[in-house]
C-alpha cells in the first residue's frame, strides 16, 4: 500500500467517525441486519465512496449496544441457514437517530453557509 | 452487564460468520476458492485489531488489559527466573536497608513528639563560652517571671537515689528519680491518672516528702494497687506520701545528665539542695529546662525574649556574666548528636539505592535490546506503541513492587532486630517500629526505581521500527547512543560505591582508633560500679570515710582481688569542673579565673585504676584528716598551668575565688587549698574522642565538703565478673543491707558500650560498601559482556585480519577501564564535597586521608578490571569463522 493511498484512507475514515453512529442507525431503520450487510448496504448506496472498515464498523456496533441504542440477537439468515447476529434499533435508538440526523443537517448547513456564500444569498 | 468471557466467544462468533458470509459472497461472484478465502480476509483487516479496538467499548478493557499485562510480565519473569531474581534482590536489599535507616530516622528525628504541644515546646540552656551548660534554678525563677513568650518554663533534674517500696527501707534499690515542679507535667500535657502533681508549696524544704509515681512502677511494684494514694515508700531512708499515678509519657531521652534508657519511675518535687532557690545557687547550672511557647510566639521571638532576660541577669549577678541563652525545639534533645550520624547513614543508604536504580536501569536496558525481536514481532502483530510502554512498565512495576514488598519485610526484621539488640542502648530505639511513614517511604522508593529503570527502557523499545529489527538479527547497530547511557550508569555506579567505600573506610579506622589508643589507664579485669550512701545514715563526711574504708578493707580480703578504690571519678570521662586559684597568682576578672577536671578519691585510686605517676609520689594512706592536703595533677595540668616550671609543691586553692565570686557550684562558701605531690599519666577525661584536659585528683577524706555519698567502686581482679560481683555484693550485705550495688560492669563492657554507635556505623557502612561494589561490578560486566556479544563480528574480522588477541582483550578492557577511571575521578570529587558530613564522626583522621582515598580507588579498579576479564577473554576466544559465518 502506497503512503498517499494509505493518507488518503485515513482522511476518509476519520471523515466517517462521527457520522458513523448516524449511518448505521439509519440502516437500521429498514429492518435487522447483521454487521456485514450493514457495511455492505452503506458501502453500495455510497457508491463505494465510504469503504466500509470492519476496524471500525464492529467497534461502533458494540458501543451503540452498549449505550441502548441498538440490541441484538443471534437469529438465522432467511437465505444461508446460518446464524447471525442481528442488530435491530431500539426505541431510545430511534429517538437518538432523529438528534442526529437534526444535528447533521444544521451542520451540513453551517459548513454549506461558510462554503458557498453566494448560493446563500440567492 | 455482560461477563468479559461470555462476550469474547460472542464477538468471536460473530467474527467469524461475518467473515465465512464475506467469503461465501466472493466465491458466489466466481473467485476462486483458495483466493476468497485470502481475499475475505484482506477485506477484513487485522482482526486482532478489530477485536481490540471492540473490547475497548465496554468499560472493564481496562482492568483485562492490567490482566492481561500482568499475566505477560509474570510469564517473563517465569522464562528468565535469573533475571527476574537478581532484579528481585538487588531491589529488596537497596530498599529494605533504606526503609531500615529511614525507619530509624523516623523513630530519632521525624516523627512528631508524642505530646499534646509538642510545636510549642521548647529545651532552654544557657551557654558559657558557647558551650550549653545547662541552667540553674535562680536564672529559670527569673526567665519564667519576666519572659512574654512563655506559657510554662521548668527546671528539672534526676538523681541516683536508693528506693524502697517498703516502709522501713528494705530492699532498697538504686535507681533515678526525677526531680520536677508540677509545671514540667503541665508543660508536657501529662495528666495524673489517679491522685494529683506536687503543689507549689511542696516545692519548699520540709514539704517535699512526696511522690508521684509512674504507671508502668505502679503496674510492676504495686500490681496497679486501687488504694496506692496515701501509700509510703522510702527514698535514701526518707519516708515518702505517693499523691499521685502518671502515665508512662516521659521518654528517657529526656534526662538532663543521664544515659538513660528507660522513662524515670518516679519523681519527687524539685528541690536538689535545701537552698536550690537561693541566691548562692545562682552560679549552680547543670539542670534541664523546658519550655512551652505561648501559643503564636515563634522560636525566634522566644531566643530574642530570654536572650534579653540573661543580658539583664548578666549586667546585675557577677554569676551570670558571660552566660548567654539558647532556646531549641524539644526534638533536639531527642535527636541529640545522633543527627549527623544519621544524616551520615541516610546519605550512604540513598547512594545505595542510587546505584541499584542505575544498575536496575542498565539491566532492563540491556535485556530489552535483547528483546528487540520480540517487540518487533509484537508490534508487527499489531501492538500499538502504548501497548508496548505499557507491557514494559507494567514488567518492572511487578518487579518493583516484589522487591519493595521483600525490602519492606526485611527492614521490619532489621527494626525488630535492632530493637532487640539495642547498639549503644540508644532511648530513642525504644520506640522504633514500622509506622505509615516508613511504609510510604518505602512504597515511594519502589514507585521511583520504578519509574526511573522502567520508563528510559519502555521509551527504548517503543521507538524502534518493526522491520529494522526484525531484520537486523535481534543486533542493534543503532544503540550508540544508548549505550552512552548505560556507560553514564555505570560510571555513577562507580563513583557512589567508591563514595561509600571511603566513608566505611574512613569509620573503620575512626573505631580502630578509638578502640586501640592510648587510654591512659589500664582496662583488663577492672571492675566499676556505683554506690549510694544515704545521707540518712552517713550523714557526715566521717560516716562516710569510715564505711568507704570499712568497705574497702573487706573487699581486700577477697581472694583474688588485687586492689580496690572507692572514687568519685574514674576514666574515660570526668564531668566535673571546679575553679581554682594558684597560690601567687591573683585573678582580676571572672572570666580569668581558670578551671579544672577535678575529682575526690582515696590513696588506692591510681594503682587500682593503673594510671602511673611521672612525677612526684602517689596518695599515700599517711595522708590522712589531720595532714596537709594534697593533690595530684595529670601531665596536662603541669602543661598548662605551670608551663616549663616544677608543679610540685605548688599550693592550689580550690573553689572559686572569694576576692570574685562568693560561691560555687560544688563547693558552697567553702575552700580548700591542696598541694601538689605528683604528675600522673594522662589518662583520658573526656570520652574516647577528645584529649586529656586538665586534671586534679584529692583525697574525700581531706576534702570533707565534697565527701558527698555518690561513690564509685573500681576493683581490679582475676576473678570472673559474675564472681566478683556476687562477692561484692555479699560483702556489702554483711557491712549495711540496705546499700545496693548498681550499673556493675567491666570497664571493657563499659568501653564497649561507649563505641557501640561507630562500631554499629562501621558495620552498616562496611556492608552497605560491599552491596555497592557488588552493583558496581555487576553493572561494569553486564555493559562490557554485552558490547562483547555486539562486536563479535567486528571482532571476528579483526582477528581474521591478523590482530593478536591480547588487542582484543585490551580493546574490550579498555572499555571498562575508561568507565572505571572516570567513575572514580567523579568519585573523588563527591568525597571532598561529602567530607563535611563525616568529619564529625571522625576520630583521629582526616576524611580526605590520602591513604584511604588511594586504598579505595585501587580497590575499585581491581574490582573493574576483574568484572572485565571475563567478557574480554571470551572475546579473545572468538573464532573468526563461527563469528563471520552467523550472519
Amino acid at each position: 500500500m502506497s503512503s498517499m493511498e494509505k493518507k488518503s484512507q485515513q482522511q476518509r475514515a476519520s471523515l466517517l467517525q462521527g457520522t458513523l453512529d448516524m449511518l448505521i442507525l439509519r440502516t437500521l431503520l429498514y429492518g435487522p441486519a447483521h454487521g456485514h450487510e450493514i457495511g455492505k448496504h452503506i458501502q453500495r448506496t455510497t457508491n463505494d465512496f465510504l469503504q466500509m472498515q470492519h476496524g471500525s464498523l464492529y467497534p461502533a456496533l458494540h458501543r451503540l449496544e452498549k449505550r441502548g441504542w441498538v440490541s441484538s440477537q443471534w437469529e438465522t439468515a432467511p437465505d444461508r441457514n446460518r446464524e447471525f447476529k442481528y442488530y435491530r434499533l431500539t426505541d431510545k435508538g430511534r429517538k437518538q437517530l432523529v438528534v442526529e440526523e437534526s444535528q447533521w443537517k444544521q451542520m451540513a448547513e453551517a459548513v454549506a453557509r461558510v462554503m458557498w456564500p453566494a448560493a446563500e444569498e440567492r | 452487564m455482560r461477563w468479559p468471557w461470555k462476550w469474547d466467544a460472542d464477538l468471536e462468533r460473530e467474527l467469524a460468520a461475518d467473515l465465512e458470509l464475506e467469503e461465501e459472497e466472493q466465491r458466489e461472484r466466481g473467485v476462486p476458492a483458495e483466493e476468497a478465502h485470502y481475499a475475505a480476509k484482506r477485506a477484513f483487516g487485522n482482526p486482532t485489531l478489530i477485536r481490540e479496538q471492540t473490547r475497548e467499548v465496554w468499560s472493564w478493557v481496562w482492568l483485562e488489559r492490567c490482566w492481561r499485562d500482568l499475566r505477560c510480565a509474570l510469564r517473563q519473569m517465569r522464562k528468565s527466573p535469573g533475571f527476574a531474581a537478581v532484579v528481585v534482590l538487588v531491589l529488596a536489599l537497596a530498599i529494605g536497608a533504606n526503609a531500615s535507616v529511614f525507619s530509624v530516622l523516623n523513630a530519632v528525628v521525624l516523627r512528631p513528639l508524642k505530646f499534646p504541644h509538642a510545636d510549642r515546646l521548647v529545651e532552654i540552656t544557657s551557654l558559657k563560652d558557647q558551650k550549653p551548660v545547662g541552667t540553674s534554678p535562680p536564672d529559670v525563677k527569673d526567665f519564667a517571671a519576666q519572659s512574654r513568650t512563655f506559657e510554662k518554663i521548668a527546671v528539672y533534674d534526676e538523681w541516683r537515689k536508693n528506693v524502697s517500696t517498703s516502709a522501713n527501707g528494705g530492699d532498697a534499690e538504686e535507681m533515678l528519680v526525677g526531680l520536677a515542679p508540677r509545671e514540667l507535667f503541665e508543660a508536657l500535657g501529662v495528666q495524673p491518672l489517679l491522685g494529683r502533681l506536687f503543689t507549689a508549696e511542696e516545692g519548699l524544704a520540709g514539704r517535699n516528702h512526696v511522690a508521684v509515681i509512674t504507671e508502668s512502677f505502679w503496674r510492676t511494684r504495686y500490681q496497679r494497687d486501687a488504694k496506692i494514694l496515701g501509700r509510703t515508700l522510702t527514698i535514701n531512708d526518707q519516708p515518702y506520701t505517693i499523691i499521685g499515678v502518671v502515665p508512662d509519657a516521659i521518654p528517657g531521652w529526656m534526662s538532663a545528665s543521664y544515659n538513660q534508657q528507660r522513662g524515670l519511675a518516679l519523681w519527687e518535687p524539685f528541690l536538689p539542695a535545701p537552698d536550690a532557690w537561693s541566691e548562692a545557687s545562682r552560679s549552680g547550672r547543670g539542670f534541664g529546662t523546658i519550655g512551652l511557647l505561648r501559643r503564636g510566639a515563634s522560636l525566634a521571638e522566644a531566643q530574642a525574649d530570654l536572650t534579653q532576660i540573661a543580658a539583664n541577669l548578666a549586667a546585675s549577678y557577677p554569676a551570670d556574666q558571660g552566660v548567654g541563652v539558647e532556646v531549641m525545639p524539644l526534638a533536639n534533645l531527642r535527636s541529640g548528636d545522633l543527627k549527623p550520624l544519621l544524616s551520615l547513614l541516610m546519605g550512604a543508604v540513598a547512594l545505595i539505592l542510587l546505584i541499584a536504580c542505575s544498575n536496575l536501569a542498565a539491566l532492563l536496558l540491556a535485556r530489552n535490546s535483547a528483546r528487540h525481536r520480540e517487540f518487533a514481532l509484537r508490534k508487527a502483530l499489531g501492538a500499538g506503541r502504548a501497548a508496548l510502554v505499557r507491557q514494559v512498565l507494567t514488567e518492572a512495576l511487578v518487579l518493583s513492587a516484589t522487591g519493595s514488598g521483600l525490602g519492606l519485610g526485611m527492614a521490619w526484621g532489621t527494626t525488630l532486630a535492632l530493637r532487640r539488640s539495642d547498639p549503644g542502648h540508644l532511648p530513642q530505639l525504644l520506640d522504633l517500629t514500622l509506622d505509615w511513614r516508613v511504609v510510604a517511604f518505602a512504597l515511594a522508593a519502589g514507585l521511583g526505581t520504578c519509574l526511573f529503570f522502567g520508563v528510559t527502557p519502555a521509551l527504548a523499545s517503543a521507538r524502534l521500527h518493526a522491520a529494522d529489527a526484525l531484520k537486523d538479527g535481534g543486533r542493534s547497530s543503532s544503540g550508540r547512543a544508548r549505550q552512552g547511557f548505560r556507560k553514564m550508569l555505570v560510571t555513577a555506579q562507580i563513583a557512589l560505591s567508591l563514595m561509600l567505600l571511603v566513608g566505611a573506610g574512613l569509620v573503620i579506622q575512626t573505631l580502630e582508633r578509638l578502640q586501640h589508643q592510648d587510654l591512659g589507664f589500664g582496662i583488663d579485669h577492672l571492675m566499676h560500679a556505683q554506690l549510694y550512701l544515704p545521707p540518712a545514715r552517713y550523714s557526715t563526711p566521717k560516716a562516710i570515710t569510715a564505711f568507704c574504708d570499712l568497705l574497702t578493707a573487706r573487699l581486700r580480703a577477697v581472694p583474688g582481688v588485687r586492689a580496690v578504690s572507692v572514687t568519685e571519678v574514674y576514666p574515660p570521662s570526668d564531668r566535673w569542673r571546679e575553679m581554682f586559684s594558684v597560690e601567687g597568682r591573683r585573678v582580676a576578672r571572672i572570666e580569668d579565673i581558670p578551671s579544672t577536671a577535678f575529682g575526690v578519691v582515696d590513696a588506692d585510686y591510681l594503682r587500682t585504676a593503673g594510671i602511673t605517676v611521672v612525677q612526684g609520689r602517689d596518695f599515700s594512706a599517711s595522708d590522712g584528716e589531720r595532714t596537709l592536703p594534697v593533690a595530684i595533677v595529670n601531665q596536662a595540668f603541669a602543661k598548662k598551668f605551670f608551663p616549663g616550671q616544677n608543679p610540685l609543691e605548688r599550693r592550689i586553692e580550690v573553689g572559686a575565688p572569694a576576692n570574685l565570686l562568693a560561691a560555687d557550684e560544688w563547693m558552697g562558701t567553702q575552700r580548700v587549698t591542696v598541694t601538689i605531690v605528683g604528675v600522673m599519666r594522662d589518662n583520658l577525661d573526656q570520652g574516647l574522642a577528645l584529649p586529656a584536659a586538665p586534671q586534679l585528683l584529692g583525697l574525700f577524706r581531706q576534702m570533707p565538703m565534697v565527701n558527698s555519698g555518690f561513690k564509685d567502686l573500681l576493683v581490679r581482679s582475676d576473678l570472673a565478673p559474675a564472681a566478683l560481683q556476687h562477692s561484692i555484693e555479699r560483702q556489702l550485705r554483711m557491712l549495711d543491707p540496705g546499700i545496693p550495688l548498681s550499673e556493675a560492669a567491666s570497664m571493657s563492657e563499659r568501653l564497649g558500650d561507649l563505641t557501640a554507635v561507630q562500631r554499629f556505623t562501621s558495620v552498616i557502612l562496611a556492608c552497605f560498601a560491599g552491596l555497592g561494589l557488588m552493583l558496581a561490578a555487576m553493572g561494569i560486566y553486564g555493559v562490557i559482556a554485552y558490547l562483547v556479544a555486539q562486536r563479535t563480528q567486528e571482532i571476528g574480522i579483526r582477528l581474521a585480519l591478523g590482530a593478536p588477541r591480547g588487542a582484543v582483550v585490551w580493546l574490550v578492557s579498555s572499555q571498562g577501564l575508561r568507565m572505571t577511571l572516570a567513575g572514580v575521578a567523579v568519585g573523588l570529587a563527591g568525597t571532598a564535597l561529602a567530607t563535611r558530613s563525616l568529619t564529625s564522626l571522625l576520630y583521629g583522621i582526616s576524611a580526605l586521608d590520602p591513604r584511604t582515598l588511594a586504598l579505595a580507588s585501587m580497590a575499585l579498579l581491581g574490582i573493574a578490571l576483574a568484572a572485565c576479564a571475563l567478557p574480554a577473554r571470551r572475546a579473545s576466544r572468538i573464532d573468526p569463522m563461527q563469528a563471520l559465518r552467523i550472519e
